[in-house]
């Protein structure tokens, strides 16, 4: 039998609840996935345009013995395309109360993420380019290892806001910090589409 | 409290006694005003510092005959950075960056600043950062630097430097977009915060370039793609902030606490609002130039470019249009004539003439004439400006414009900072020393430029007959500047630990902005009450009876000492 005590002890005049407050993150995650969309488009102009130059001489642009496959940089862009899907998925289970799927999501983006890593890692390990030597290596190492620090914030961010949900800190009412983290995540999948595109890509 | 999480109203105003009252509580402080004080404290002292270095880079420019301060032409080239990136990122940005932590909240109406945790994490940062910068150059490291560990050490400590900026700019702007009172839409956002928005996603939109150069300078330094002698080159990294158009980004907040000042010191508001924030917003557009410059340690700056020109053109229009809107005021009120005000407004001309001298230095035939008049240059002369010391002029102008402005703006908001006024016999002395400085400063470098000597730094300095005279001019207006610097810094350390009887009892002006109708200096949570605004000027709206707290006002509102 129920214990109905526990309800006659609810107050009747529970006090308003104070106002949502303003969305304070998700201004501040815009701002800082602006700042890095412009560092990153920057680099990758600069980049474009060094590239050219080297072109232009009619030399190569990567050194010789350095081999760029495509396998890894298109599993690559998918196992971000999945994990923006995922990301998406941990939100819309968030603002849903559903709390198993939110972990479910969660915890798949951040594999994603892992996975991401350990691919560039093994690619980087397979082009087997020298850092020094080579106008190209620092810029693509540059590139590449923004785009890493960008994935490490995002995957941060993330366990954050999980380990927030976990605690009941969000929920359907107020999920501004899960919104938030999928604003940075898609950031950084944007990040990786330029950088796929604009090193792997066109090589 | 996390660094992601604001505290809201309530909890910030039941925040009880101030944070601040023992040495852990200062250390350990988020309050907004707190550390708004420490970041203009800090930028003082990093200014002046910077500025002594800048001399001593001047003295060794006044011998072209050899070095005299410096070993060779690596350190000379060591010294003049330090001088110019400390002076930017140690001194200006934090002294504008604290203003804006300060006064943005209490403006707007909020009990505290967005992320209040990640702003105390913003200043410490960008402190450690600083001091490990004058280290890498201490030990031999910067542009032209001997040692490759501590020439990696300023790519880190300048990129630690700039980031801390950033985010408290990203916190700053947050506030002023975020956390409004009821009422406060954006259109009745005084003007001082509403230019320290468009200041900080300026900057938002800028400093990440700057913090990609220098992961990539780190990359290429570390791995030895930059070899010793090519070291000096690595100064391009901050290009970008010390050329026009970009210079102008620092005439962004000047205007706007200007602009409040006037309207407060002439005691009429300043009437065509929209108009001014217009203006100010269309100033960051014209001067964003981060388009013209390009990544790598060697950056030629092209100013043979009609766009750039035409860029910096306009940007004569929003300076004059914000100084001849608040000088309506000035027509139709009484301005009182005081460091507040004179400060507020000189600054402001200060910019426009820095503006003007970029436009006829980079304008083909005043050049033209420039050449000839100073019997230097050849028809293949044509645009030597760019590659001159032209530039060097321009920015001392422009540093000078600054500290007569922040001058300015210490004096007009030292009630709020300290509870008590700046001396004004020092505070008439800093503005009369540094604008005249400024205008040494430019004078010679443009002079010099014109005269063919290279821009700095150089790896032989050289010139015409007269640079050393010109050099010098400079010298004595770098000087005149740090001087004006010493005096602001005195006068703040004087209102700050309340040694200024000239000024005991001095509370507020006769503002009608929010940061007014509370106690001086603000009680923790700002307000007693969350304020409600209906218009631009809250003060001039209070009604006694209303109920609401636009009407709680604190000790002072409305009053004059």
């Amino acid at each position: 039998m129920t214990d109905i005590s526990l309800y006659q002890r609810i107050p009747v005049d529970v006090p308003e609840s104070p106002p949502a407050r303003p969305r304070l993150l998700l201004i501040a995650t815009s701002l800082v996935a602006a700042a890095t969309i412009v560092g990153y488009v920057g680099l990758t102009g600069y980049y474009a345009q060094v590239r050219q130059s080297v072109l232009a001489t009619d030399q190569p642009w990567l050194p010789s013995g350095v081999t760029l496959p495509l396998t890894q940089p298109n599993f690559m862009l998918l196992t971000m395309v999945f994990s923006a899907v995922s990301m998406a998925w941990a939100l819309w289970a968030v603002r849903n109360d559903d709390r198993a799927n939110a972990f479910i999501a969660f915890a798949l983006t951040l594999m994603f993420g892992f996975a991401q890593i350990a691919q560039t890692a093994y690619l980087l390990t397979l082009m087997k380019m020298p850092a020094a030597g080579n106008p190209s290596a620092a810029l693509i190492y540059t590139m590449v290892g923004l785009q890493l620090a960008t994935m490490a914030m995002a995957m941060g961010y993330v366990v954050a806001m999980a380990l927030r949900t976990l605690g009941g800190g969000y929920s359907a009412r107020d999920y501004e910090g899960v919104l938030s983290a999928t604003v940075f995540w898609f950031t950084n999948v944007g990040v990786y589409i330029i950088l796929w595109y604009a090193v792997y890509i066109t090589k | 409290m996390a660094l992601t999480e604001s505290r809201t109203p309530t909890e910030a105003r039941a925040a009880g006694a101030p944070e601040t009252a023992t040495l852990d509580g200062l250390v350990g402080s988020a309050d907004h005003k707190t550390l708004g004080r420490f970041w203009i404290a800090g930028g003082l002292l990093f200014l002046l510092g910077s500025l002594v270095v800048s001399a001593a880079a001047g003295l060794e420019a006044i011998d072209l005959g050899g070095f005299t301060v410096a070993s060779d032409a690596d350190q000379f080239a060591q010294i003049w950075s330090l001088g110019r990136e400390v002076l930017l990122f140690g001194g200006l940005l934090p002294i504008l960056v604290g203003l804006a932590t300060y006064l943005a909240p209490l403006q707007i109406g909020a009990p505290a600043i967005a992320f209040a945790r990640g702003a105390a994490g913003a200043f410490w940062a960008w402190l450690i950062g600083t001091v490990l910068l004058v280290v890498s150059y201490i030990f031999n490291g910067g542009p032209g630097g001997g040692r490759a560990d501590f020439v990696v050490l300023w790519t880190v400590s300048l990129g630690l430097v700039i980031l801390a900026l950033l985010w408290a700019m990203v916190i700053v702007a947050t506030t002023v977009l975020g956390a409004r009172t009821v009422g406060m839409t954006l259109d009745r956002v005084p003007f001082a915060s509403w230019s320290f928005l468009v200041f900080c996603l300026y900057g938002i939109l800028t400093l990440p370039l700057v913090v990609a150069d220098l992961v990539l300078t780190y990359v290429r330094v570390r791995h030895g793609f930059v070899p010793l002698d090519a070291r000096q080159s690595l100064v391009g990294v901050t290009n970008l902030f010390t050329y026009a158009p970009t210079l102008f980004w620092l005439a962004i907040p000047a205007l706007g606490m200007a602009a409040d000042a006037i309207g407060v010191h002439t005691g009429r508001p300043v009437m065509l609002r929209k108009p001014i924030m217009a203006a100010i917003g269309a100033l960051s557009v014209t001067s964003y130039g981060a388009v013209y410059f390009s990544f790598g340690s060697v950056r030629p700056v092209d100013f043979n470019n009609f766009m750039l020109v035409a860029d910096i053109a306009a940007t004569v229009v929003p300076i004059l249009a914000v100084l001849g809107l608040a000088g309506e005021s000035i027509r139709r009120g009484t301005p009182r004539m005081n460091v507040a005000f004179i400060g507020s407004m000189l600054g402001g001309l200060l910019f426009l003439l820095t503006a003007v001298a970029a436009l006829l230095g980079l304008f083909e035939p005043v050049q033209l004439w420039l050449i000839d008049k100073a019997d230097t240059g050849s028809p293949d002369k044509l645009l030597v400006l760019n590659g001159t010391a032209f530039h060097d002029g321009l920015r001392g102008i422009a540093v000078g414009a600054t500290v007569v402005a922040i001058t300015g703006a210490l004096h007009h908001w030292a009630p709020k900072f300290w509870g008590r006024r700046m001396t004004e016999a020092l505070g008439f002395g800093a503005v009369l020393a540094a604008a005249g400085g400024g205008v040494l400063w430019g004078l010679g470098g443009i002079l010099a430029g014109v005269d063919n000597q290279p821009a700095y730094p150089v790896s032989s300095l050289a010139g015409g007959d007269n640079v050393e005279l010109y050099n010098l001019i400079a010298l004595v207006g770098i000087a005149a500047v740090a001087a004006g610097a010493l005096l602001t810094a005195l006068n703040a350390a004087q209102a700050a630990v309340g040694r200024n009887t000239a000024a005991a009892g001095g509370t507020a002006w006769s503002g009608l902005t929010l940061e007014w109708a509370t106690s001086s200096p603000p009680s923790p949570g700002n307000f007693d009450q969350p304020p409600v605004v209906r218009s631009a000027t809250p003060l001039a709206d209070a009604v006694p009876d209303s109920g609401s707290a636009e009407a709680t006002t604190g000790t002072d509102a409305g009053g004059e000492a």
